[in-house]
């Protein structure tokens, strides 16, 4: 089948015609008119609570911060999750108030809470993960103009990355990407509210836990030190670009040094598949093995030099989070995706890489080999072989 | 944000996003809460929506949100309700015979389509989720990378796959014979 063809069975297939009942409809606008008649409400109620917080304006920015700021059971009810605003009321909850500049940027830590069941996460392998850390994170223009709302075009330019870190786990490789973590964003009064989650930290309490922010989509191995030794984690003060480190205060008697190993055990199982499944490719120390379509294969980037077809070649540039992009196209198929050029070279490491990407289409396969020279310019070879 | 905003927003998106959330829920009653989740949650976070800013990838982003924090409590009906879906999609079918050829093209085309609708169902989420924003949604790549906040690279090999799979489920299961 060509993919043409598959391409408009798929539109006649999935474009469906289904109409929403009027009932349905009609709740939803008489919602509308209900919050219409609350929102005139509040306002009323508004200059009263102004007028009690004009008096406490003298007094220090952490008490400032908790009246201009939502509470974190506040931004728990805006995301929908009545239990964790409860849980961000409880006696287990640590509220923060921290608050941290960098650039034109106000952050603010609010407070962290961990439990289990408070949310329904769903891991992208479709497992569901109910022990967790939850964290709210505002943050706001130190001008006092407002953050872009999430429906403007603006909002998700300037990114940030916001995570827990570990004393002792490398930060590059226990974050909140890799530990199933998630985020959601509101913009309120102009500040934008982060509630990120992701699995219990809590289990490592008896060190110490961070949490970081960045302005990158992915953490930058470059804006935090990671000492071996110590396992203790410190920004980069050569780093020209956001790197906060705020320490949570978590209770020590809340680790689990047996669960904290049984999930570092369950982790490193898992990293496998994700990391094949984004287009990642599995790092090879001295082995030629790596993984092509899920399956481990001998590797021999001269077999496939000396052999397959050469296609197509690219000098790249990896973007500011490691990560090289390729893309192939012939008549018959096309492919693209990232790579990290940390999993494909040592550091230093000239000429090249063990690891490859590879991938099938109807009638050949084809293969990307990756060469790094003295300079460091990387340069993505395109092998095709017929099937 | 307004009545007359909200009734405008309904009356220019509401088909397209309810259709998402049908294909996204496979089933009817699951897709009207989450539909109507959608727009309450839109209510909720959104004193206004900039009618020129994509409000449709917007809501559609609200519903991909809802449906992933509410999946696991509809797990268990899933399973109850695929023989109901089937039933429902051949209804469905049915009243699309509209422009008959033959009774037997007909009825070869309606399984097909069921074909393909369980080949998609079948994907993992990853992919399924793209390809409805895509095919039942119409949102384009740029678009679709924005509400899952991926790159478009991304989203254009996850696209990919998909199609790969489907393919090769229509294939096993012996599609156009």
């Amino acid at each position: 089948m060509e993919d043409k063809e598959l391409d408009i069975l798929l539109k006649s297939a999935l474009s469906t015609n289904y109409v929403p009942d009027q009932e349905l409809n009609k709740k939803i606008l008489n919602k509308a008119k209900e919050r219409e008649n609350m929102n005139i409400k509040r306002f009323r109620r508004l200059p009263v609570v102004v007028a009690a917080c004009l008096l406490l304006i003298c007094s220090s920015v952490t008490v400032f911060a908790t009246w201009k700021y939502l509470a974190p059971k506040d931004v728990a009810i805006e995301y929908g999750n009545q239990q964790l605003a409860k849980a961000f009321e409880s006696g287990d909850a640590i509220t923060m108030n921290e608050t941290q500049s960098y650039g034109e940027y106000n952050v603010t830590v609010l407070g962290v809470v961990s439990g289990s069941n408070l949310s329904e996460f769903c891991s992208n392998e479709d497992k569901v993960r109910s022990d967790r850390t939850y964290a709210v994170v505002a943050i706001s223009k130190t001008d006092g103009t407002p953050m872009p709302k999430t429906s403007d075009d603006e909002y998700g330019k300037e990114p940030f990355f916001i995570s827990p870190l570990i004393q002792g786990l490398d930060p590059n490789k226990y974050n909140i990407v890799t530990m199933n973590g998630g985020y959601y964003d509101i913009v309120k009064d102009g500040i934008l509210y982060r509630l990120s989650d992701c699995d219990n930290v809590e289990l490592f309490a008896d060190r110490e836990i961070y949490l970081c922010v960045g302005n990158s989509t992915f953490y930058d191995r470059n804006a935090y030190v990671f000492n071996e030794e110590t396992g203790k984690i410190t920004p980069n003060g050569n780093f020209k670009g956001m790197n906060l480190l705020f320490t949570l205060p978590l209770n020590a008697k809340k680790a689990d040094k047996e669960a904290a190993q049984k999930y570092l055990d369950d982790i490193a199982l898992s990293w496998g598949d994700s990391a094949q499944a984004e287009g990642a490719v599995e790092k090879v120390k001295d082995e030629t093995v790596a993984e092509e379509n899920g399956k481990l294969v001998e590797l021999d980037v001269n077999e496939i030099i000396n052999k397959w077809t050469l296609v197509s070649e690219q000098k790249v540039k990896p973007d500011k989070d490691g990560r090289i992009y390729y893309s192939y196209k012939n008549q018959n198929s096309s492919m693209d995706g990232y790579v990290w050029e940390d999993g494909l070279f040592e550091e230093g490491e000239v000429g090249y890489s063990k690891a490859y990407s590879g991938g099938e289409g109807d009638n050949t396969k084809y293969s990307f080999i990756y060469y790094r020279d003295e300079n460091g310019e990387i340069t993505v070879y395109v092998y095709e072989l017929d099937k | 944000m307004k009545v007359t905003e909200v009734n405008d927003l309904v009356n220019t998106y509401g088909i397209d996003i309810y259709n998402f959330c049908r294909q996204l829920t496979r089933d009817k009653e699951e897709a009207d809460e989450l539909y109507q989740g959608t727009f309450l949650k839109a209510l909720e976070i959104c004193e206004k929506i900039d009618n020129e800013k994509n409000p449709k990838s917007f809501l559609l982003s609200i519903a991909i949100k809802l449906w992933k924090n509410r999946k696991r409590k509809y797990a268990w009906r899933e399973r109850i309700a695929s023989m109901e879906n089937y039933q429902e999609e051949l209804d469905y079918s049915e009243n699309q015979l509209m422009n008959t050829k033959s009774p037997e093209e007909e009825v070869l085309k309606k399984e097909n389509q069921e074909l393909i609708i369980r080949a998609v169902a079948s994907l993992k989420r990853d992919y399924r989720v793209p390809m409805y924003l895509y095919y039942t949604a119409e949102v384009s790549l740029k678009e679709i990378s924005h509400i899952l906040k991926l790159p478009e690279g991304t989203v254009k090999s996850r696209l990919y796959k998909a199609r790969k799979e489907v393919k090769k489920y229509l294939e096993v299961n012996g599609y156009g014979r």
